[in-house]
């Protein structure tokens, strides 16, 4: 593995942070207290600091610096999460992905935004007001904590560990650190035993283990031993190689799970064991040339405090030279470094104020899924051949039953064999697609920013709400999600919602809320955006449709029909072009990006309580479930999610309606009957109804209708082979796909009939010369 | 231990000892052998644990041949940097206590 492949894999993992630190501060947004909220946000901002300074990227370790800190007094009480500090949060949160986003694609981050956020960051953390001049929302005590930052602030030299001198440092952390708090700390802390082995990759691959024990400093109180007994004189060893190994007792708040987090990128690259409770002292006299040497947080941020001390603590009792000799326990003992056990240090006695250790539980460590990570390409590579297997099987299964008769001997162990096949296969290819199958979530969360964002440029006040979020998908659709859903949130926002003032006239909320969630609907996924805004204005939009030629005065168009006309291309209700939804890209693109998913868009509005854009898309793009049926010597495959019942018409059932229209009886009730063939254009001539066989179907927009095709051949499913990047668009048709017997058989888009049935998939070309 | 007598030679530390320093360390290292040296670590901003590994390796070997090697002067971030990873004095002393 090579640096760009580890590199790439500390973006994956930041992306995960980065969803990891919305959710968090989201959840604090909406007044979630829990310590362990603050604490994942916490940890989230830390892991990307830690790993960006494996990689030198200094903007991002210099801003996730001074975010943590902040974090870290709001973690430990000092900062009170109100709504000013959780906007600075949630802005610093937008400028730490766009400065990972940077530091990966290669962009620029406006240097003046991350400053001023950093600025806010930092003055939030002393306890001053914040620049601009609102008031710093700090509780009183902190003020106090952090009175001495100021002096202490300048000198942060750039140390081993490449950051960037940032204004004030750990002297939050020194607070909670060693000094005073030490005994609490000790007292409550968990203690763990680190040992650690790097291998020359390790390094090579940049990381050093200087680094990694400096973030690991910042979990709690560690003493290291260094083991030097492996290491060869200078004549034999490979400079480049490793042969030092440590072992590391740290006392801490966290757990376990934030230790690994520590060596998570150099994980592939050094043993690693992790073990509550302090080393033996009988291993640490088999270590005997190693002393313990205290660490504490200060002398990584402000060095200055400390230089009174003399380089090594042990100039009393020098040690005769040989420290590789084994057998010296004793002059450790007597050398003043500290024992192991974390002993307080009178040095730091300033601070008065007791944090409240009792505020921050110990979490007990729950055991995550293991996880690994696969290039999305095998995975792809994976689908493709079991979408082979399964055609490959629906060619056994036919050619088994062709021939059934000649082997009819053993036809039922050949079918019993046949069948078994039949759901190995199914399940394999249910297994392969929960691999890909993702939450929506990383998209929702990218969505409370575009609202965030777009809120702000257009002064309004507006909450997102988002719901179902852990519903789950195949990531081909979720990557295509984003665009569409950018654009149709950033269409709510701007044009949806009310300005406050209107909406306080309007006995509204002058919060707008938006609502984006996701359900699991019969096979498909569907993702509503609900705004509590105005609602479409039918009059302008049926006026501009008129200005624009798309309708005459005398067009009679139902309500649905009027708030379908914004799908048109090019129609924009907006009175001039906004920087935000006037972008040239209007609701028609956001239908086809749906569309070309194999989903659909609807809308439903009511005039001053707010508009629903629904979308309804397959829950993956590569297989489904479908009724093979013959319509004119073609074979067609029908979606079975679609379809509600199958029915052989009689006679009576039939009913003509209008010149060419016809009923079919259904129990009680009249269901319009659609001719597939002659829909398609296969035929010219509608078939007899009573020679074929009526499905009954459902279509997203509500409402049935009974397809008429000539014959069901049988239910199966079928390989999705897009016709669109292997052919062109077909309209009403979704797909293709292989059949048992090689014959390419078209998938049916059952709401583009339906809707062609109503004159409705016409409907805005049509209504033009209606 | 070392002869007391001969002047150290003194080794100056560039100010980064990361990954690229290492080799070139370790070859002036070997040149010094049989010398008494003081390792003058007053520029090091930057540091890694393989320098300091190379440093550990010099003075056993030192140490083996009867010589002294000492630190000088080190900066704070070198010091720090010895410090995180569990060097104290008594393994890699400084000049004031060897």
């Amino acid at each position: 593995m090579d640096m760009n492949e580890i590199k790439e894999i500390f973006f994956q993992e930041c992306e995960e942070q980065l969803t990891e630190l919305e959710t968090g501060l989201l959840a604090m947004n909406d007044g979630d207290d829990d310590p362990e909220t603050v604490n994942a946000v916490f940890r989230a901002v830390h892991s990307i600091k830690g790993g960006a300074g494996a990689f030198g990227l200094d903007d991002l370790v210099a801003f996730a610096h001074v975010f943590e800190t902040t974090l870290d007094c709001v973690r430990s009480n000092k900062l009170d999460p109100d709504e000013t500090v959780m906007k600075v949060m949630l802005k610093s949160a937008d400028v730490l992905a766009d400065l990972t986003a940077a530091a990966r694609d290669g962009g620029t981050v406006d240097p003046a935004r991350s400053s001023t956020l950093a600025k806010d960051l930092e003055a939030l953390a002393n306890g001053q007001p914040l620049p601009d001049g609102d008031a710093a929302p700090v509780a009183e005590a902190p003020v106090e904590a952090a009175a001495p930052a100021p002096e202490e602030a300048a000198p942060a030299s750039s140390d081993d560990s490449g950051f960037q001198p940032v204004p004030f440092s750990f002297d939050d952390m020194d607070e909670v650190a060693p000094a005073e708090d030490a005994p609490a700390d000790a007292a409550d802390g968990n203690v763990y035993t680190i040992e650690f082995k790097p291998n020359a990759g390790l390094y090579a691959k940049g990381n050093d283990t200087a680094l990694l024990f400096r973030d690991l400093a910042q979990l709690g109180q560690m003493e290291v031993r260094c083991n030097s007994e492996a290491l060869p004189e200078l004549d034999g060893m490979d400079p480049e190689d490793s042969y030092l190994t440590w072992s590391v007792t740290l006392t801490t708040e966290s757990d376990e799970d934030a230790i690994r987090q520590v060596f998570e990128f150099a994980e592939w690259d050094c043993k690693l064991e992790v073990s509550a409770g302090r080393a033996d002292a009988d291993d640490a006299g088999d270590e005997a040339p190693m002393v313990p040497v205290p660490f504490d947080l200060s002398m990584l941020g402000a060095p200055e405090e400390k230089v009174e001390t003399p380089p090594t603590p042990v100039a009393e009792a020098p040690v005769p030279p040989a420290p590789v000799a084994p057998t010296a326990p004793a002059p450790q003992a007597a050398a003043p470094t500290p024992a192991p056990s974390p002993a307080p240090e009178p040095a730091k006695a300033a601070s008065p104020i007791v944090k409240e250790p009792a505020k921050k539980p110990k979490v007990a460590a729950v055991a995550p899924a293991q996880q690994i990570r696969v290039d999305l390409e095998r995975v792809d590579r994976l689908i493709n051949l079991v979408g082979e297997l399964v055609i490959n099987q629906a060619m056994l299964a036919q050619s088994v039953g062709e021939s059934e008769e000649t082997v009819s001997g053993q036809g039922n162990n050949i079918n019993l064999g046949l069948d078994e096949l039949n759901q190995l296969t199914r399940e394999i290819q249910d297994s392969v697609m929960a691999i890909r199958a993702q939450p929506v979530k990383p998209v929702f969360q990218r969505m409370s920013r575009i609202v965030r964002e777009i809120a702000d440029m257009v002064g309004k006040n507006v909450r997102l709400v988002t719901e179902g979020e852990n519903t789950e998908v195949d990531k081909t659709v979720i990557d295509k999600l984003a665009e569409p859903l950018t654009h149709m949130i950033r269409n709510s926002v701007d044009h949806g919602l009310e300005s406050a003032e209107d909406r306080k006239a309007a006995g509204k909320d002058p919060q707008g809320m938006v609502k984006l969630s996701a359900k699991h609907r019969s096979g498909r996924i569907v993702i509503e955006i609900e705004d509590d805004g105005a609602g479409i204005n039918r009059e302008r939009v049926k006026q501009k449709a008129m200005d624009n030629g798309l309708i005459t005065a005398e067009s009679n168009l139902s309500d649905e029909e009027i708030d379908n006309l914004i799908f048109h291309p090019g129609f924009s209700t907006a009175e001039k072009l906004s920087d935000i939804s006037g972008r040239g890209v209007g609701m028609d693109v956001v239908k086809k990006s749906i569309q070309s998913l194999g989903g659909r868009i609807s809308i439903q509005s009511n005039p001053g309580k707010g508009s629903i854009f629904s979308m309804s898309l397959p829950l993956t793009l590569a297989v489904l479930d479908g009724m093979v049926v013959s319509v004119a010597d073609q074979t067609l495959v029908v979606p079975l999610t679609a379809i509600v019942e199958t029915l052989q018409p009689e006679k009576s059932d039939i009913h003509g309606f209008g010149a060419k229209q016809r009923l079919i009886a259904i129990r009680e009730t009249f269901c319009p009957l659609v001719d597939v063939g002659e829909i398609l254009n296969f035929r010219d001539e509608p078939a007899d109804p009573i020679e074929g066989v009526a499905l009954l179907v459902e279509s997203e927009g509500g409402g049935q209708r009974a397809l008429m095709v000539d014959a069901i051949q049988g239910q199966r499913q079928v390989v999705i082979k897009s016709l669109e990047s292997n052919y062109s668009n077909v309209p009403g048709i979704a797909a293709a796909t292989i059949l048992g017997d090689g014959r390419v058989a078209l998938i049916l888009d059952v709401d583009m009939i339906v809707s062609a049935s109503k004159g409705q998939s016409l409907a805005i070309e049509e209504l033009k010369s209606a | 231990m070392g002869d007391e007598n001969e002047a150290p030679s003194i080794l100056k530390l560039p100010d980064n000892l990361d990954l690229n320093a290492v080799s070139a360390m370790h070859a002036q290292l070997v040149e010094l052998k049989g010398h008494n040296v003081e390792v003058d670590a007053a520029d090091v901003r930057k540091s890694g644990a393989q320098c300091v590994q190379v440093l550990l390796a010099a003075k056993k070997t030192w140490d083996a041949d009867g010589k002294s090697l000492v630190i000088g002067t080190m900066s704070e971030a070198f010091e720090n940097t010895l410090k995180l990873l569990g060097i104290s004095g008594e393994v890699l002393p400084s000049k004031e206590t060897a």
